[in-house]
């Protein structure tokens, strides 16, 4: 009966979980998402002042869609200053073909062809008030306006943010709805990103998530992480790893992670944690972490980890009596 | 008094009211729109566009789509076309429709066939189109700059000029510039067909912000729309610089995120936003501070007010491309407003306007409308004066009062300048209270109730009151109404329409009518809505009923109102009819037009020359005659499908087919949008209907058998407003006639049927001209056995005939000389002419006994040679009987002789051997000194001629031989005669002879008159009369039997 219940609950949290699209998503646990103006110093925080992340619209939807953000402009009481308010973001959205296909679209790096897909819309935010706390709309989007990808079996819609002007950080949230007022989650909708640069929370306390998805054609991966500021540790969980930790960067530096990923790895998420140390607490700490396969290609994180969160299943050794 | 307590209360709450806003009290506009239901394929609808044939192509968030009025088509054309979708589209001066789809393909449309460009290199989607003056098409792409196709396939591409800009939107301004828009503003580069545009050129009169459209308007300077700052106006200075005007600040809709501009037929801008619906602006080129700006969005019946762009289409109808489906605007004649709030309602029981507000009449009060801004109204309830109760009439009279007729609460006087209501009759009767139409006139107010007719005088206060007893039909009045020369018309149950004095009628045959209401049109004839029996009109003592069978939307009629162009508009349930009075021709107006609820008895008004007020169960119609279309267009007819013989076959002008027998299924249309389930077809096959197929709303004609000829078939349409195809859609269908009536077979078949001919000819020339010569040989061989026989038979009938000669001489020889009668008596005769040289006939005669004279005159059987056998053996047996002593009579002479010719002929013997010859003989025995005559006969009479008289005398039915009878007897007869008598003794060949003018046998009768002719005349005479008689009879005619006459005068 207890076994029974326990099925029950889990599937209910998939299929909870399955409706939410903010982005990052509670399993993330994470505040923010960060980018900082190009004239700041990437060892704030944010190696290239820029974030893509992509939106999956499954195709049974046909409704509207609407990218939300949270607190869009670089100002008020969410953003990190730096000196006095001059940064200016822009948000690009991204669909049609190449917007997730294009190689270049799926770099961790703001380089090449990016920006790859046509532009549906766009919106450069500075320092405006009326947009502080509050949620901005992309859209109506048709879900046929993204990019077609049969491996995903929907609409990839792709959201470029830059950091154009200033040195301020813009810590910002997505929320992908089907009403441009309210934050209607889409059924079966997801999100991820080949490069995720988040703020930490203050608080020791909590711990951060995020999860790579490891494919079937995974051998081994490369985790990078970059400005970490050596805040604690960062350990890897996974259906075959109780606790891995990873190497951590410094301050304005990268530190580089490769193992081999276990066969019951592939087709699962990995669960990449971020434990803050208690002392010295550090505040306002941003990080980039990305990763990458034996190929060299990146692997995505996505805000709902395929599979679930991923839990250890322990191996319990049984030898007959006699031995 | 708990009523006065509940009126205080209402009466407050109606005031708090009153300091609200009415809400839902917004104009409605009558937008059909298309969405998922209605088929569309995707709510999501980015470019529309019209083709030559009519069909409206509309690009959605999954795929191109066709319609025609009632339903989408995907892929119509069964081209392959791109996967992408299209969400630009742009008709070019040669009637091709350019699509541009979401990843950069490229398609057209050109004689209903789609093709797709190939390698144009764009894989960012297609943002702008426009045509050069050499028809050229430039084709512009977010990500990969511009490309131009010349003659159709030819496509240059130019990047150079556009690296690194985001094209959001381009046009040609005049012929040498070209705009392009971005996300970062405006650019001007120069062009010239077959040159990269160069030259780029910032407009800084145009803020950096996201250019969604721009839109050249020819001479005028360009409308430059963005997404964050509203609309420009462009005007280009003399140095070229460009000097803008912010259109959408001035226009009302400000910085609204402009998707599209566009210029309709009549010079109205429309501009399509993102959140704000569309804003028409009108008068905008004749004075762009007098423009007015109109909203169309969601509040009014627009489908989103995220609106992509405007199309306005060959019918005039503006079609809106909106991200919630599709909307369509046929005209904006028929507006609505559907709700009124709280505690007014929607129920609009009467209707009024004055030169500033409209009045309507609710179930619960009165609501007043400011003209200027319709959101700007006032109740009047109870706390106001007005009883809680249905206001059915309203009328102001000269000092602006206004005049309210109620439910059941009589007559109230509303006075504008108190803003209050107050009661002026109430009648104790309280069918008198029933108030259902009011009229004014010159200080006169009447009111029609229930109770017959009030007439106040609102100068001198008297009251007059009409009814059965003053000589109306009934007092039940529905309405009341004054014509242009002063009478007060009353509609009433009756068949009669009266005034209140009774002294005007128009009387209606003999039913009687429920009359609802009169009017006027704009010459003078009467329309009177009725409650079964439709439409009366009367004019010139003419009648004229129009009901459903003429088109009219009900029978039940419950107002009816005459507007400022001759126009009749009936009220009924669910359905407004409008008449042509010249022409009687109905239009109607229903739920497809957006009316939903019960037009309400009398609720109708002429708010100014071109506007209608018409109050329903479901709020207020209004129709606006300005917002018409100048001109209405037929149907655009097209065929949609063929099938011949159970078979789609592809479409085109002219169907041919091969030689056979086909059933034949031509589905068709005739595109009209604005109301396409009115339009109504005919048509006809030439060469197999006889004439056009009834007026049906059928869509398809259907022929069951076809057989070779020549076929047209045409057709026509008349679409809802009445307008026909001028020129009917024809389709030429050939069936091939079977060979055997192809011109070639029928030469083919002469020719035949000539050499044919010449052949049979010549064969039986050649088959003639054998048996010619065979018959000739054969002939000539018979000839020769001819000669031959005939010389054998010429010598063997010589031989005869001189045998025969011969036998005459002797049977001559046997026959008693005439001499020997001629010794007996003076006069006697014997006519003998053997018919064939020797006879069977003969005579003897001789004295016998002293005197007795035997006469003996004998016919043998048979003549000729035969007969002269037999009259041999006669002549030998009759000499030797009348010599035997035993003989006495001549009775016995011929039983003898019976008995000697069978016994000699052995006719007693053997029946096989028994010969049937015999003889007819007379016997005489004439005692030539007594004359007296005993005669015996076989078979032959005799003549005497005695007393001056002839005397036929018959014989015995025997004759000699022949054959055995049980009994012959031969009977003697006795005569004695005179001298002078003659005896006649005769043959049967002279009767028998055939002869004459006819041909006929002479006969006995003839004969006998012969004789009384001639038997006066000495014998010598009759001999030669006998004999002339009988060649002259003869004539021609062979002689049929051997002739023996004799003649005795005793």
């Amino acid at each position: 009966m207890r076994n029974i219940l326990t099925v029950l609950f889990m599937f209910l949290a998939i299929c909870i979980k399955g409706f939410s699209q903010p982005v990052p998503a509670p399993d993330e646990n994470i505040p923010y998402l960060v980018t900082f103006g190009a004239d700041a110093c990437t060892s704030w925080g944010d190696d290239d002042f820029s974030q893509t992340f992509f939106f999956l619209i499954p195709e049974s939807h046909t409704e509207p869609i609407y990218i939300r953000i949270y607190d869009p402009d670089t100002g008020g009481a969410i953003d990190e200053i730096n000196g006095y308010w001059n940064t200016k973001t822009r948000f690009c959205v991204y669909g049609g073909e190449g917007a997730h296909s294009d190689p270049d679209a799926r770099e961790v790096d703001p380089m090449g062809n990016y920006r790859s897909g046509n532009l549906l819309a766009t919106r450069v935010f500075g320092d405006e008030p009326e947009w502080d706390r509050k949620w901005f709309t992309f859209g109506p989007f048709s879900p046929t306006q993204g990019e077609f990808q049969e491996q995903f079996g929907g609409y990839v819609f792709k959201v470029i943010v830059e950091g154009i002007e200033g040195n301020d950080g813009n810590l910002y949230r997505y929320f992908l709805s089907t009403r441009p007022d309210q934050n209607i989650p889409i059924e079966g909708a997801n999100a991820f990103a080949y490069e995720y640069t988040f703020r930490l929370w203050d608080d020791p306390n909590q711990v951060s998530h995020i999860y790579p998805y490891i494919d079937e054609h995974t051998i081994s991966v490369r985790i990078f992480n970059f400005d970490w500021d050596d805040d604690g540790i960062i350990r890897l969980v996974s259906v075959a790893r109780q606790g891995q930790l990873l190497k951590v960067s410094g301050d304005d530096d990268w530190a580089r992670d490769e193992f081999a990923i276990y066969p019951e790895e592939r087709n699962t998420s990995l669960d990449i944690q971020f434990h803050k140390q208690r002392f010295p607490a550090i505040r306002n700490n941003n990080v980039v972490v990305n990763i990458r396969n034996q190929y060299d290609q990146t692997l995505p994180f996505y805000v709902i980890p395929i599979g679930g969160v991923p839990q250890y299943k322990y191996s319990i050794g049984v030898r007959p009596k006699n031995d | 008094m708990p009523g006065s307590i509940f009126g205080k209360i209402s009466g407050i709450l109606t005031f708090f009211l009153l300091l609200l806003p009415l809400s839902g009290q917004a104009r409605e506009y009558q937008f059909r729109n298309f969405g998922i239901d209605e088929g569309i394929p995707h709510r999501f609808v980015f470019t529309i566009n019209q083709d030559p044939s009519g069909y409206l192509w509309i690009g959605t968030g999954t795929e191109l789509a066709r319609f025609n009025g009632f339903t989408f088509e995907t892929n119509p054309t069964r081209d392959s076309l791109p996967s992408d979708f299209a969400i630009i589209s742009f008709r070019d001066s040669r009637d091709r429709i350019w699509f541009g789809h979401n990843t950069g393909s490229i398609s057209v449309l050109e004689d209903n066939r789609i093709r797709v460009l190939e390698n144009t290199g764009f894989r960012t989607q297609v943002t702008g189109f426009a045509e050069d003056q050499e028809g050229n098409i430039l084709i512009a792409s977010q990500q990969h700059g511009l490309l131009v196709v010349e003659n159709d396939t030819d496509i240059t591409s130019y990047r150079d000029n556009f690296a690194s800009m985001q094209i959001t939107s381009m046009a040609l301004n005049g012929d040498d510039e070209l705009l392009i828009g971005t996300f970062n503003g405006l650019y001007s580069y120069t062009y010239s067909p077959g040159r990269e545009p160069e030259n780029r050129v910032f407009i800084d009169a145009v803020p950096p912000v996201t250019i969604e459209s721009i839109t050249s308007l020819n001479g005028r300077g360009i409308f430059a729309g963005t997404r964050e700052r509203g609309l420009f106006h462009l005007r280009k200075e003399a140095d070229g610089s460009y000097r803008s005007t912010n259109t959408g600040q001035q226009s009302g809709f400000g910085n609204a995120n402009v998707q599209s501009v566009y210029i309709d037929k009549r010079d109205n801008i429309w501009v399509s936003t993102w959140g704000m619906g569309v804003f028409r602006i009108s008068g905008y080129f004749e004075s762009e501070n007098t423009a007015e700006a109109v909203v169309f969005s969601t509040a009014n019946g627009l489908a989103a007010d995220i609106v992509h762009g405007v199309f306005q289409d060959t019918e005039g109808n503006y079609w809106f491309t909106t991200y919630n489906g599709l909307s369509l605007l046929s005209d904006e004649t028929f507006s609505f407003i559907r709700s009124f709030g709280e505690p007014f309602g929607k129920n609009i029981l009467a209707v009024y306007s004055d030169d500033n507000h409209i009045w309507l009449g609710g179930e619960s009060g009165l609501l007043r409308i400011s003209k200027d801004n319709e959101r700007n109204s006032m109740f009047f309830g109870t706390g106001r004066g007005i009883p809680f109760d249905g206001v059915t009439a309203l009328i102001s009279d000269s000092d602006n009062n206004i005049w309210i007729g109620t439910a059941g609460s009589g007559i109230f006087r509303l006075d504008q300048r108190v803003q209050r209501a107050a009661p002026f009759h109430v009648s104790q009767n309280s069918l008198e209270n029933i108030i259902n139409d009011l009229d004014y006139d010159n200080g006169i107010l009447r009111a029609a109730t229930n109770g017959g007719v009030f007439e106040f005088d609102l100068q001198s206060g008297e009251k007059h009151h009409y009814s059965t007893n003053e000589g109306l039909p009934h007092n039940f009045i529905r309405s009341i109404y004054s014509d242009s020369d002063g009478v007060n018309w009353i509609s009433t149950r009756s068949n009669r329409l009266v005034d209140i004095t009774d002294s005007h009628e128009i009387r209606i045959a003999t039913i009687e009518i429920d009359f609802v209401a009169v009017t006027q049109d704009h010459k003078g004839r009467y329309w009177m809505a009725t409650n079964r029996n439709g439409i009366i009109k009367v004019a010139n003592d003419t009648i004229i009923q129009l009901t459903t069978d003429e088109g009219l939307h009900s029978n039940f009629c419950y107002s009816i109102l005459s507007d400022n162009q001759g126009n009749i508009w009936v009220g009924h349930r669910l359905g407004i009819s409008r008449i042509d009075p010249d022409t009687y021709f109905i239009r109607t107006y229903g739920t497809e037009s957006g009316i939903r609820g019960d037009l309400n008895f009398n609720s109708v008004h002429k708010a100014s020359d071109d506007l209608l007020l018409f109050g329903t169960s479901e709020g207020l119609v209004l129709y606006d005659l300005k917002g018409e279309k100048p001109s209405y267009s037929p149907p655009l007819l097209n065929i949609t499908s063929l099938l011949i013989s159970d078979e789609e076959y592809q479409l085109a002008d002219m169907v041919s087919l091969p030689y056979g027998s086909y059933k034949l299924r031509i589905d068709f249309i005739g595109l009209n949008y604005s109301d396409p389930e009115k339009v109504q077809y005919q048509y006809k096959l030439d060469g197999y209907d006889l004439d056009w197929s009834h007026l049906s709303d059928q869509r398809y004609a259907y022929y069951s058998r076809l057989d070779d000829g020549n076929f047209n078939f045409l057709l026509r349409a008349i679409s809802a407003e009445g307008v026909v195809t001028e020129e009917p859609l024809a389709l030429s269908i050939i069936i091939d006639k079977p060979i055997w009536k192809k011109w070639y077979f029928f030469l083919f078949v002469i020719a035949f049927a000539g050499l044919l001919l010449f052949s049979i000819i010549k064969i039986r020339e050649r088959n003639l001209r054998l048996e010619k010569e065979r018959i000739e040989r054969e002939l000539e061989i018979r000839t020769r056995e001819v000669v031959e026989q005939k010389v054998e038979i010429e010598h063997k009938n010589r031989d005869i005939t001189d045998s025969i000669n011969y036998a005459q001489r002797i049977q001559t020889s046997i026959l008693p000389p005439i001499s020997r009668i001629e010794q007996n008596f003076d006069e006697s005769f014997v006519f003998y002419e053997p018919r064939d040289i020797v006879s069977g006939d003969f005579y003897w005669f001789d004295r016998v006994s002293g005197k007795k004279f035997l006469i003996v005159c004998a016919d043998s059987t048979g003549h000729g040679v035969p007969g002269a056998f037999m009259s041999m053996i006669g002549t030998t047996l009759i000499k030797d009987i009348c010599m035997r002593k035993d003989v006495n009579s001549p009775s016995e002479v011929l039983e003898t002789l019976d008995r000697e010719i069978t016994s000699t002929l052995n006719q007693n013997m053997d029946k096989s051997v028994k010969s049937t010859d015999g003889m007819d003989i007379t016997v005489c025995e004439l005692d030539v000194e007594t004359r007296y005559l005993r005669f015996a006969s076989a078979m032959r009479p005799i003549i005497i001629f005695h007393k001056n008289e002839l005397i036929y005398l018959r014989g015995s039915r025997c004759s000699i031989g022949g054959f055995i009878r049980e009994e012959k007897t031969f009977e003697n007869q006795r005569y004695q005669l005179n001298p002078g008598d003659i005896i006649y003794l005769f043959s049967d060949g002279y009767p028998d002879q055939f002869g004459g003018p006819l041909g006929k046998k002479y006969k006995m009768i003839r004969l006998r008159n012969l004789l009384e002719d001639i038997c006066r005349k000495p014998m010598k005479e009759q001999y030669d009369h006998i004999k002339n008689d009988f060649f002259l009879w003869k004539g021609d005619y062979d002689q049929v039997d051997d002739v023996l006459f004799m003649g005795i005068r005793v």
